[in-house]
């Protein structure tokens, strides 16, 4: 194989990136049967069908309740004279029942919500700010410092401080998100708009544009894709923040869920979520690709 | 001086020198309406240093004399001091047509309207558009282009492109840096020849910079040789001034006088080292005959 051969055999290449999807798993199974045949009530390396359980217990409907209208049909009984009025049955409004709640849904419903609110606040920061430092050098020099400083202050490390400030509430898992993101995408905005050509800037002046518009409708506009492409990037550590927070302050969430079950051992369960907090990963990581792709095909090398 | 007399571009004692090293030195001369002139001269001569302050991209602090259009000192870029570049400018997001149109839009807009006046921005936009589609016929584009994004067109169209988006604007002068570098000879020679066309249909001032000394014969109303070798200090200089003679309606390239012209202008462009090498070189070759 010479340096940046392609592949030639068409098999190979379609076949290859499931490789070591294969090879980890072919291993997990060997190791899952070993300890199985040591132990047979294993809980360390669950098997198929201890796994299933666990998706199961993941996916089991609790605390539903089906409507019950049948004690509003009983009319009031008037009042007589062998019944005092106190004994009166007034009509009960009917009862609509409980929807019942899957433990999956809600902890994806909870941490979804956060990572999407944290991003959101990191990403209008991050942009605003790095667009106007990669633009004018005043703010260029006014922040660089201050932000490459307080990038170095790992946000895990500011969580008990989080938690002083905000208590365990939604803004500070929100803030745990933020605080991780923002200095990195604050970062990469403002070197990718510092990468505008010179000559575009030149001519958008040159052609009677306004500062403003110079700013938003061709330095912006130019590097959406790139920014976009740091958002995907900057997705990573933000799962880490969440989990991270969750796992120590929360009362719904992946990451809580995962604290909750390990006190039973319950592998079954985590590995399941783990594969499912991958799986969105990926598909968040996959969905900004595609959209770079469809929405900015002019960005790809031309 | 009458308004039709007066230049449209006048340099006036233009000197820059970055600390220690001066590279322009009472550079100084004017275009006049309809003039096509263009500027030579060997690289590093600071023709890309005198494009910058004639097209306003340098703090007038950091130069000495002044840039006039107009009958007005011009300080900043403007439209007025349209400029194509070396590597177009296109935008990648918009079309062609978008991109013919788009400095229209972006002089003749303004921020409350683009914001609050939707209606009237997207019919400026549409006016803007049908201007757009008569200056892509001037430079001879097909209006099958129009709606072409510009990563699907060719390096020679793309310059076609950057030139109609420049002239839309009607400035007062046309300011080009070296365009034709970089394209095939195939592609030069269909761009020149469009050029002096659409100079002749538009009558408009251009100032064009290039070293391809052919390519200034051959457009060239006038043309200006910028030097830093001469024996007046350092610094580029404006060494020589020349009318070119011949008719803009035929081609004069087979002309004799064509070739003198030429070669007149690169000698005029040599350094004294140059000159040395050339004797010297040309002694050995004599001396080896013998």
């Amino acid at each position: 194989m010479r340096v940046r051969e392609e592949i030639r055999n068409r098999w190979l290449s379609l076949l290859l990136p499931w490789a070591l999807f294969i090879v980890v798993l072919a291993l997990y199974s060997l190791g899952s049967h070993l300890k199985h045949r040591e132990n047979p009530k294993d809980k360390l390396m669950p098997n198929a069908s201890q796994l299933m359980q666990g998706v199961q217990i993941a996916t089991k409907l609790r605390g539903y309740r089906p409507p019950t209208a049948a004690v509003a049909a009983i009319p009031a009984r008037p009042a007589t004279e062998s019944t005092p009025a106190r004994a009166v049955v007034e009509a009960v409004p009917a009862d609509p029942g409980s929807p019942g709640k899957r433990w999956i849904v809600e902890d994806l419903k909870a941490s979804l919500t956060r990572l999407i609110a944290g991003m959101s606040l990191s990403i209008t920061v991050a942009v605003l700010v790095g667009l106007h430092m990669g633009a004018f050098p005043f703010f260029e020099t006014l922040g660089t410092r201050f932000i490459e400083f307080f990038s170095f202050v790992p946000p895990l490390a500011l969580l008990p401080l989080v938690f002083i400030y905000l208590g365990v509430s939604e803004g500070a898992k929100i803030a745990i998100i933020f605080l991780g993101t923002v200095f990195i995408l604050t970062q990469d905005v403002y070197l990718r708009i510092k990468e505008v050509p010179q000559r575009y800037i030149h001519q958008a002046y040159a052609r009677g544009a306004s500062t403003f518009e110079v700013l938003f409708k061709i330095c912006l506009k130019h590097k959406i894709p790139a920014i976009l492409d740091s958002i995907r990037l900057a997705m990573r550590p933000a799962w880490v923040y969440l989990i991270a927070a969750e796992l120590i302050a929360a009362s719904a969430g992946l990451g809580y869920r995962i604290r909750l079950v390990e006190r039973q051992l319950g592998v079954h369960i985590i590995i399941p979520y783990i594969l499912a907090i991958a799986t969105i990963g990926f598909l968040f990581d996959l969905a900004i690709r595609m959209i770079i792709r469809t929405v900015y095909p002019w960005s790809q090398h031309r | 001086m009458t308004e039709a007399a007066r230049p449209v571009l006048e340099l006036k004692n233009i000197s820059r020198s970055y600390g220690a090293k001066t590279v322009l030195a009472e550079a100084e001369f004017s275009v006049h309406r309809e003039e096509f002139v263009c500027l030579v001269g060997p690289s590093g001569c600071g023709k890309s240093t005198m494009l910058h302050i004639v097209g306003g991209f340098a703090d007038h602090r950091d130069y000495g004399g002044e840039v006039w259009v107009d009958g007005k000192v011009s300080r900043h870029a403007s439209w007025k001091k349209a400029i194509v570049f070396q590597e177009n400018v296109l935008y990648p997001w918009l079309t062609v047509l978008d991109n013919i149109a788009y400095g229209l839009v972006l002089r003749d807009l303004d921020l409350p309207t683009q914001i609050f006046r939707r209606a009237l921005y997207k019919k400026q936009w549409e006016e803007a558009r049908e201007k757009a589609r008569v200056y892509l016929k001037k430079m001879h584009l097909r209006p099958g282009d129009a709606d072409k994004m510009i990563y699907e067109i060719s390096g020679g169209m793309r310059q076609r492109v950057d030139i109609a988006a420049a002239l839309i604007l009607s400035p007062a002068i046309l300011l080009r840096d070296e365009p034709c570098s970089g394209l095939d000879p195939q592609t030069r020679e269909v761009l020149q020849v469009l050029l002096k066309a659409v100079h002749r249909e538009e009558k408009n001032s251009v100032l064009f910079i290039t070293h391809d000394l052919e390519e200034a014969v051959y457009l060239g109303t006038r043309v200006l040789v910028l030097s830093q070798h001469h024996d007046r200090g350092p610094g580029a200089r404006i060494v020589k001034d020349i009318r070119v003679p011949f008719s803009r309606d035929e081609d004069p390239r087979p002309l004799p006088e064509f070739g003198k012209l030429v070669r007149e202008i690169r000698e005029a462009g040599f350094s004294r080292e140059d000159r040395a090498l050339l004797a010297e070189v040309q002694q050995a070759a004599v001396e080896n005959e013998d």
